[in-house]
C-alpha cells in the first residue's frame, strides 16, 4: 500500500500497531510471575490468561522476546518420539500447532513437510521400527519405508552416503513440520498482551525471595515484585535461576549449534534427520538449508559458535547431497542446550512451594512451546500438573522413575 | 580345510590380484604392490608399508621397569619415549609403568620374553594386536599435516620421543627413527582402524607421487 | 581449533580428548537415598570454575582441567593426586 508507506514515511511516531505495548515498569505486585519471554514463558502467559482467567501476569526477559532457543532452533516440529509419554505430549503439541496461525491470527508459515529419520544402520533399523510401533500405538502417523520411498521423496539424496554409510530405510512421519519460530514467540506474546499480561524486555532476575520454603517476590534489575507464584521458562539459564532458590537439577548446559545455508530455489521438500551422520536438515521458506548436528561435547554456559562444527556438519552434508560443494553456509550460531539425563523436560511442581519449572528443553523445546505453555498454565492455576506431564516432574529422579526419552533429535541412535 | 593362518589386519585395503602375497612371520602379508624400480620411486616421494607382522609383546605393572631390565632389555628412562636393542628391537615406554616391545626384522625377542619364567608381581603381560606402518619420503610431513593437528616436523619431534595423537581420527602411536640412513617413521595403530588409515594414508601418498610399497624396501631381511 | 592440555602428553587438538563430567566426591556408603538419589542425579548445574575429568584418548590418559564453564577457559590441568605439583 503505498499510502501507507508514505504514512510511514513521513510520521515521526510510528504509526503502525505495535504487538505488544512496551512496558518499562514493573507494578509492585502480580499473581504470577513469569521468567523468560521465549515461546514457553509467552505460551504459558497467554494460556494462563485465556484459559484460567489470571491476567495480573508479568513476564521478565533478560533479553528481548524470543532472543533465546526459541529463535535459535532448527524450527522442526513433530512428535515421533520413543516413550508413550512423550509420543502423546508431543502430539498434543503438533495438533495445537496445526491451528496456532489461525488462533493467534499470525502467519506461523506452519508448514507439514514429511519427516524421514534415515537409518544406516540394523540397530538404527530396530529403533526405527520400534518407534514406529510406539507411535501407531498411541495414534501419531510414522512408520518404516524401505530406500525406495526415500528416494522417491528426496532424489537428490546420495543413498549409498558417498559409499560411507548406505541407507536402509527410514522412520517416516507424516505429520513433520517446519514453522517461523520467531513468530511463535511474537504471536504468543501479542495474544497475551491483548488480554492484559504485561511483558517486560531488558528485565534481569536478579534474585528469588523464599521465605518459609514459599515465593514471596522476584528482585530485578526494574525493582522488587511481590508474588507467590513464579514461572522459570529460561532454557539455558535454568541452572542459575535454580541456584537462587537453592534447588539442585540433573540438568547441565551444553551448546547446541545450527547454520543455514546461502538461499536456494526449493528442491528439498522434506524434513531430513540422520542419527548416525548427525545431520537434521529441512529448507525454509526463504530457500535456506537450516541444518543442525548434535550437541557439544561438553559443558559450556555460552552461545559461542565453533568452526568444528561447520566443518563436521557440511562434511556428513556432502555425504548425503555431494553437489551443494559449491553452496556457502552464510550464519551459525549456538543455543545453550539444558540435557536432562533421560531427554525429556522436567516440568510442573517443585520443593520449594510457588516456585514451579519448565525446563530440560535441551534439544526438542520449540516442538513442545503450546503444550508446554497450556500445561505449565494448568499447573500455575490450579497448583497441580495435569496428567499430560506427570512423567516429567522434577521428583521423578529421587524416585529413579526416569522416561528414557532416546528418540530426542540430537541423540545418535 | 585350509590350514590356520595369521592375516595382516591390514587385508581388507589391499587390492585384489595384481599384488604379491607372501609370508612373513606366520603372517600373509602383500609382499610387492607395483614393480621393483616403481617401488624404489614411490620410496623417494612418500612410501608406506605394512609391519603389522612383526611380533609384539606388552607388559605394565609396578615391576615390570626392572622385570625388563632383569632380561637384559634397554628400558628408556621417561614415559613417551623409546630405546633400540643391540638388535635392532624397540622399547617403548607408553606410560609410568607401561611397555610394548616389537621384535627386531628377523629377530624373536618377543617370543622369548612371553617363554620367559613366571613373571613376578606387579608385572602384567598386555597382548599387542596393533595394526602398524613404516613410513618415509620427502613428503612425509606434508601427509603428517594432513592428517593430524600437531606439529610432528622434526624440529618439535624429540629424538626419542614416542607421540600419541591422532591420525585422521584414529588414536596412534608415533615415533622417529633414523635407520639404513634414511629418516623413517613407525605407526601403530588399533587393528579394527588398520585398514581404514592404510586407505587415508596410501591415497595421500598417491597424491604425492608416492604409494604403498613392500616391507623389503625397508627392511633388508625381507628383500 | 581449540587446544587442551594434556599433563603427560602436551598440548592437543580438544578433538583427542574426552569429557567426562565433574569431579564429585560420593556420600558415604550408608547415606540416605535421598541423598543418594541427589549423588546420583544432581549436578551442580550453574556456571563458575569447576574441577573436571577428562580422558586424553590416544593414550588413554585420565586428568582433571580446572576450566571456567562460562568463558571455557582452562585455568591449569593436573592428573589426580598431583594437584600442588608443577
Amino acid at each position: 500500500m503505498p499510502l501507507r508507506l508514505l504514512k510511514y514515511a513521513l510520521s515521526k511516531d510510528y504509526p503502525g500497531t505495535r504487538f505488544f505495548k512496551a512496558h518499562e515498569t514493573p507494578k509492585k505486585s502480580y499473581d504470577v510471575v513469569i521468567i523468560g519471554g521465549g515461546g514457553h514463558g509467552l505460551a504459558a502467559a497467554y494460556y494462563l490468561a485465556k484459559e484460567h482467567g489470571i491476567t495480573n501476569v508479568a513476564v521478565l526477559e533478560k533479553g528481548y522476546i524470543g532472543g533465546g532457543n526459541t529463535g535459535r532452533n532448527t524450527t522442526i516440529v513433530r512428535s515421533n518420539y520413543l516413550t508413550p509419554e512423550g509420543v502423546k505430549f508431543y502430539d498434543a503439541s503438533v495438533k495445537i500447532y496445526e491451528g496456532l496461525s489461525e488462533e493467534l491470527d499470525l502467519n506461523l508459515f506452519y508448514s507439514t513437510r514429511g519427516h524421514f529419520t534415515l537409518a544406516h544402520t540394523e540397530s538404527a533399523m530396530r529403533t526405527m521400527r520400534w518407534r514406529a510401533e510406539v507411535n501407531k500405538h498411541v495414534g501419531v502417523e510414522s512408520y518404516v519405508v524401505g530406500p525406495e520411498e526415500i528416494s522417491k521423496a528426496c532424489p537428490q539424496l546420495d543413498m549409498s552416503c558417498s559409499g560411507q554409510a548406505p541407507i536402509l530405510g527410514a522412520l517416516y512421519h507424516a505429520p513433520g513440520s517446519v514453522a517461523r519460530h520467531d513468530g511463535v514467540a511474537w504471536g504468543y506474546a501479542r495474544g497475551a498482551d491483548r488480554l492484559g499480561v504485561e511483558i517486560f524486555q531488558n528485565t534481569e532476575v536478579l534474585g528469588i525471595d523464599v521465605q518459609g520454603g514459599k515465593v514471596a517476590g522476584v528482585k530485578t534489575s526494574k525493582g522488587y515484585i511481590a508474588t507467590t507464584k513464579v514461572l522459570s521458562a529460561v532454557a539455558g539459564f535454568t541452572p542459575r535461576i535454580c541456584e537462587m532458590v537453592g534447588l539442585d537439577t540433573p540438568i547441565v548446559i551444553h551448546p547446541l549449534q545450527a547454520c543455514v545455508t546461502e538461499p536456494m530455489k526449493p528442491w528439498l521438500d522434506t524434513i531430513l534427520v540422520s542419527g548416525s551422520l548427525h545431520v537434521y536438515v529441512s529448507q525454509s521458506s526463504r530457500g535456506e538449508l537450516v541444518m543442525g548436528s548434535s550437541l557439544d561435547p561438553y559443558e559450556v554456559h555460552s552461545t559461542r559458535s565453533t568452526l568444528d562444527f561447520v566443518e563436521g556438519l557440511t562434511s556428513h552434508m556432502l555425504d548425503m547431497f555431494p553437489f551443494l560443494s559449491n553452496i556457502k553456509v552464510v550464519r551459525q550460531w549456538a543455543g545453550m542446550a539444558d540435557m536432562t539425563p533421560d531427554f525429556a523436560p522436567i516440568m510442573g511442581k517443585t520443593p520449594i512451594e510457588g516456585f514451579y519449572l519448565d525446563a530440560g528443553w535441551g534439544t526438542w523445546g520449540f516442538k513442545a512451546t503450546p503444550i508446554s505453555g497450556k500445561t505449565m498454565a494448568e499447573t500455575i492455576a490450579r497448583d497441580h500438573a495435569p496428567d499430560l506431564i506427570h512423567s516429567f516432574r522434577l521428583s521423578r529422579f529421587e524416585d529413579y522413575e526416569l522416561t528414557g526419552e532416546k528418540g530426542a533429535a540430537s541423540v545418535g541412535h | 580345510m585350509q590350514t590356520e593362518k595369521l592375516i595382516t589386519p591390514i587385508a581388507h585395503a589391499f587390492p585384489v590380484g595384481s599384488v604379491a602375497w607372501g609370508v612373513i612371520n606366520g603372517m600373509q602379508v602383500v609382499t610387492r604392490f607395483v614393480g621393483s624400480d616403481e617401488e624404489e620411486a614411490r620410496k623417494e616421494f612418500l612410501g608406506i608399508a605394512d609391519a603389522s607382522f612383526l611380533g609384539k609383546f606388552g607388559v605394565k605393572g609396578r615391576n615390570a621397569a626392572q622385570w625388563l631390565q632383569d632380561q637384559g632389555i634397554v628400558v628408556p628412562e621417561q614415559p613417551n619415549s623409546w630405546a633400540g636393542n643391540a638388535d635392532g628391537s624397540l622399547v617403548l615406554r607408553l606410560g609410568g609403568s607401561e611397555f610394548l616391545i616389537e621384535n627386531a626384522p628377523g629377530g624373536n625377542l618377543c617370543e622369548k620374553l612371553l617363554k620367559a619364567d613366571a613373571k613376578p608381581a606387579g608385572v602384567y603381560l598386555v597382548p599387542h594386536v596393533e595394526a602398524s606402518f613404516v613410513l618415509s619420503g620427502n613428503a612425509v610431513q606434508e601427509l603428517f599435516a594432513e592428517v593430524c593437528s600437531i606439529d610432528l616436523t622434526r624440529a618439535a619431534l624429540g629424538v626419542q620421543e614416542v607421540v600419541m595423537t591422532q591420525f585422521a581420527g584414529v588414536s596412534v602411536v608415533l615415533m622417529h627413527q633414523d635407520l639404513e640412513g634414511e629418516a623413517r617413521y613407525r605407526v601403530w595403530c588399533d587393528s579394527s582402524y588398520g585398514p581404514y588409515l592404510w586407505e587415508v594414508m596410501a591415497g595421500i601418498a598417491n597424491e604425492h607421487s608416492g604409494g604403498p610399497i613392500g616391507i623389503g624396501n625397508y627392511f633388508s631381511a625381507y628383500k | 581449533m581449540k587446544l587442551l592440555t594434556c599433563p603427560v602428553n602436551g598440548t592437543r587438538p580438544l578433538s583427542e580428548f574426552v569429557f567426562g563430567g565433574e569431579c564429585r566426591v560420593p556420600p558415604a556408603a550408608d547415606c540416605s537415598d535421598k541423598v543418594w538419589a541427589d549423588y546420583v542425579h544432581n549436578r551442580h548445574g550453574a556456571p563458575g570454575i569447576k574441577q573436571e575429568w577428562w580422558y586424553h584418548a590416544p593414550s588413554g590418559t585420565w586428568f582433571i582441567a580446572e576450566r571456567n564453564t562460562l568463558t571455557d577457559q582452562v585455568i591449569r590441568t593436573f592428573l589426580k593426586g598431583q594437584e600442588g605439583k608443577q
